[in-house]
């Protein structure tokens, strides 16, 4: 009997063990459902993701000061960009509300995930405040979901001091452009460094290329794809020559943003395309021998084009529909955008190069950062910055495009072929939604 | 005294007998001592317990696993995307259809085959020349065997991040290496070396365990077998293959059965290596289910390529399984 007995505790432990392990692996979904313990004064903790890095560095301190006055706790969890992009997506279609603010990056996300987010009180009072494309950038149907915390745009960046040994001024046209980086190559140092390694980085440089050509890619519904004319190939091709004809380093088609940053830093670029959040990098004291030689320029114009465009992208919080925390989170957006607008006179220089108002453009440290007129040309492009293609399919189209591409900067399709594929796979995606 | 076990039960198993069964036991109760005796022994030919034990885990697997494994067959017969306004659309097979129809996949597909065939033959042969030379007696032997696993002991996200350093066309150690004797740089990670780069890099990682296991199988082997063999005159090649092969091949099946489940599930060290480029020349079955769910958010698309990954793995474990089945040795 003994042993019996012994043998259903035995069951019985097993039993209870197995419930304990089952709770474990569900533990995780009890985190957003309201559970939380609330800190002392504030109530419910606002959780939001972060990327990792510098938007991370900027952003922190503010969280931080955030909880100091308020006395509401942040919860930011920081990861790689794309993971919390898919870890926002996941939350907010399974409407678990563990997330309170959503971040979005500029027109990309947002049109992937606007439907789950509340809509922001307008008009804001901060509204006035901020350049208008900006907030453009965040507003979809006449709503507005976020306010933009940093933005970036891609200019021309390029080396001063190898221009004026060459006595040369930046490239103007297309065809300027592919004249100047083949002067500027010799030795080691290529006349381009461009992020071809990574559809994000380098289809968004062909995309202010195409506009700066004057080719739309998608048509006015959004329907169908519009970038299949001479002017496209045009511009593809400019980018395909640079690669074909050696005037890029080899390792251009497996780089990202981190990798072409590297490289201008060692000095094996005369030119490069990149956003400007990256400019800092390049021209901060100690961030490498060519420290302070870069400049930022306007992007050339193709023969169908008539003015520089630039293509902005840059960050902003949503406050997601499902989160039970509202109040808090609509303080901290709030407070998010004062500081935004009117950066502390010690504000991180992280946050200066991406200044999104008057007051931030004026700020000592932002034209310390932009020096000589710069700051004039990163204002005026803001201003009439545009955006990627207002669809929620963009990471697709995005994808079919820069296989594409990177076919054609092997030489293993023309340009034109690149871009007919494209168009073909574009189509199909838009109409497969 | 009452026996606790045996005298007082009868009368407790009269009370609960119900009219009918009584009628069939009879008036001494003889038909309830006989059932109750089937249904001791039902429990105890079932091993009721023992099914008590699993039963837990079991409920357990079936929730985390099972379930969730159905539920991605259901979303793999949907046009399912995770942005944007349209509702899931129930499409049959057509996600399989575009799988094998559109040569993108299918190259992905062919991609993955000479992959797992490449780095699983590679693994298995060297493993096993690598655990025969460990096999035999020589100074430091236990040293150089610990330092021989050590790849297999660092996790797949170091491996990548190691071997992208090491490979850097610009500046990496190879490249340094070959820049002493005058050769110019290797693109490694570029369109013409990228898939041998990373068929490398799996190799470099997994010999080990291969060489564990048929190791462990070689010191489990008698050594008077083998003497015996040489006694008769049989060389050491001879030796290898007509006696050690054949008496290890169960560990070579469960290599075999392993390696080639890790081969076909690559992911991370790829992804941290080239992801998946340039172009699509290293793109994987495991690299295109994660473009697809989470990076396209295509879950519909994503579901039905994982369910290629998963038939190919159960196809060929079943394969493996069956041969050593057949062994007469297992």
């Amino acid at each position: 009997m003994k042993t019996r007995r012994a043998k259903m505790h035995a069951l019985a432990a097993s039993v209870v063990g197995t419930l304990l392990l089952a709770s474990c692996s569900a533990g995780g979904s009890s985190e957003g459902d309201g559970t939380n313990s609330a800190p002392a004064g504030g109530g419910e903790p606002v959780t939001l993701l972060l990327p990792s890095g510098n938007f991370e560095r900027t952003t922190l301190p503010m969280l931080e000061d955030f909880t100091a006055e308020t006395g509401i706790e942040v919860e930011p969890i920081a990861m790689p960009a794309e993971d919390a992009r898919s870890r926002q997506i996941l939350d907010l279609t399974s409407q678990t509300g563990e997330l309170d603010l959503i971040l979005m990056d500029g027109m990309t996300w947002l049109t992937q995930v606007y439907e789950h987010l509340e809509p922001l009180d307008e008009p804001a009072e901060a509204d006035a405040e901020y350049l208008r494309p900006l907030l453009d950038m965040f507003t979809i149907d006449g709503e507005r979901y976020a306010s933009p915390l940093g933005v970036s745009i891609r200019p021309l960046i390029y080396r001063a001091d190898i221009f004026e040994e060459a006595g040369l001024e930046p490239p103007t046209t297309f065809e300027e452009f592919y004249d100047t980086a083949a002067q500027l190559t010799s030795g080691d140092v290529y006349g381009f460094v461009g992020p071809y390694g990574r559809a994000t980085s380098h289809v968004s440089i062909w995309t202010v290329l195409a506009y700066n050509n004057g080719v739309e890619i998608l048509d006015e519904a959004g329907e169908k794809a519009a970038f299949n004319t001479e002017a496209g190939v045009e511009a593809l091709e400019t980018m395909a020559a640079l690669y074909r004809d050696h005037l890029m380093p080899v390792d251009s088609i497996e780089m990202a943003h981190d990798g072409t940053l590297v490289a201008m830093q060692e000095g094996r670029g005369a030119m490069t395309i990149l956003p400007t959040s990256f400019f800092l990098s390049l021209n901060e004291e100690g961030s490498g021998p060519h420290a302070g030689d870069f400049r930022i320029a306007p992007l050339p114009v193709g023969p169908d084009g008539d003015e520089p465009q630039s293509l902005a992208t840059g960050w902003g919080f949503g406050l997601s529909k499902y989160s039970e925390n509202k109040e808090n989170a609509r303080k901290l957006l709030a407070y998010l955008d004062e500081r935004t607008i009117d950066p502390a006179p010690d504000a991180d220089t992280e946050q200066l190069v991406r200044p999104v108002s008057d007051a931030g453009f004026q700020h000592p440290g932002t034209q310390e950062i932009f020096p000589d007129g710069q700051i004039d040309l990163l204002e005026e492009s803001l201003s009439s910055a545009r955006t990627l293609p207002e669809t929620p399919l963009w990471d697709d189209i995005q994808n079919a495009l820069g296989e594409e591409f990177q076919r054609a900067y092997l030489g293993e399709i023309s340009a034109a072929d690149a871009i007919a594929n494209g168009e073909k796979r574009v189509n199909e995606i838009l109409a497969g939604s | 005294m009452t026996d606790r076990t045996g005298a007082a039960a009868p009368a407790l198993r009269s009370a609960r007998s119900t009219p009918e069964t009584a009628a069939k036991e009879g008036p001494h109760g003889l038909g309830a001592a006989s059932a109750n005796g089937s249904r001791r022994s039902w429990w105890r030919s079932r091993n009721a317990l023992g099914y008590g034990f699993i039963a837990g885990p079991l409920v357990f697997m079936v929730v985390v696993l099972l379930v969730p494994i159905a539920y991605n067959a259901w979303v793999s017969l949907h046009d399912w995307s995770l942005v944007g306004t349209t509702p899931p659309r129930f499409i049959g097979l057509d996600n399989y259809l575009e799988i094998v129809q559109t040569p993108r996949w299918r190259g992905t597909l062919l991609r993955t085959a000479v992959y797992v065939i490449v780095t699983v033959s590679v693994q298995v042969v060297a493993g096993f020349l690598i655990a025969l030379l460990l096999h035999q007696h020589f100074p430091r032997a236990k040293v150089a065997r610990m330092l021989l696993l050590l790849p297999m002991m660092i996790s797949e996200v170091v491996v990548g991040n190691i071997w992208r350093l090491l490979l850097n066309y610009n500046g990496g150690l190879i490249n340094w290496f070959l820049g002493l004797f005058g050769i110019e740089p290797v693109f490694w990670l570029g369109p013409e070396h990228a898939f041998q780069s990373i068929l490398m890099v799996d190799i470099w990682q997994n010999v080990p365990f291969v060489t564990l296991v048929l190791f462990a199988a070689l010191q489990t082997l008698p050594s008077e077998l083998l003497e015996a063999a040489a006694i008769d005159g049989a060389n050491r090649w001879h030796q290898v293959r007509s006696v050690i092969v054949p008496m290890i091949q169960p560990a070579f099946l469960l290599v075999l059965m392993f390696q080639t489940m890790f081969a076909i599930r690559s992911f991370s060290t790829i992804w941290l290596l080239t992801e998946g480029g340039p172009g699509d020349r290293t793109s994987l079955l495991a690299i295109d289910v994660f473009r697809a769910a989470l990076q396209s958010y295509d879950i519909g698309l994503g579901a039905a390529l994982s369910w290629c990954l998963l038939l190919l793995s159960l196809g060929i474990t079943v394969l493996y399984i069956r041969w050593l089945k057949r062994d007469p040795l297992v």
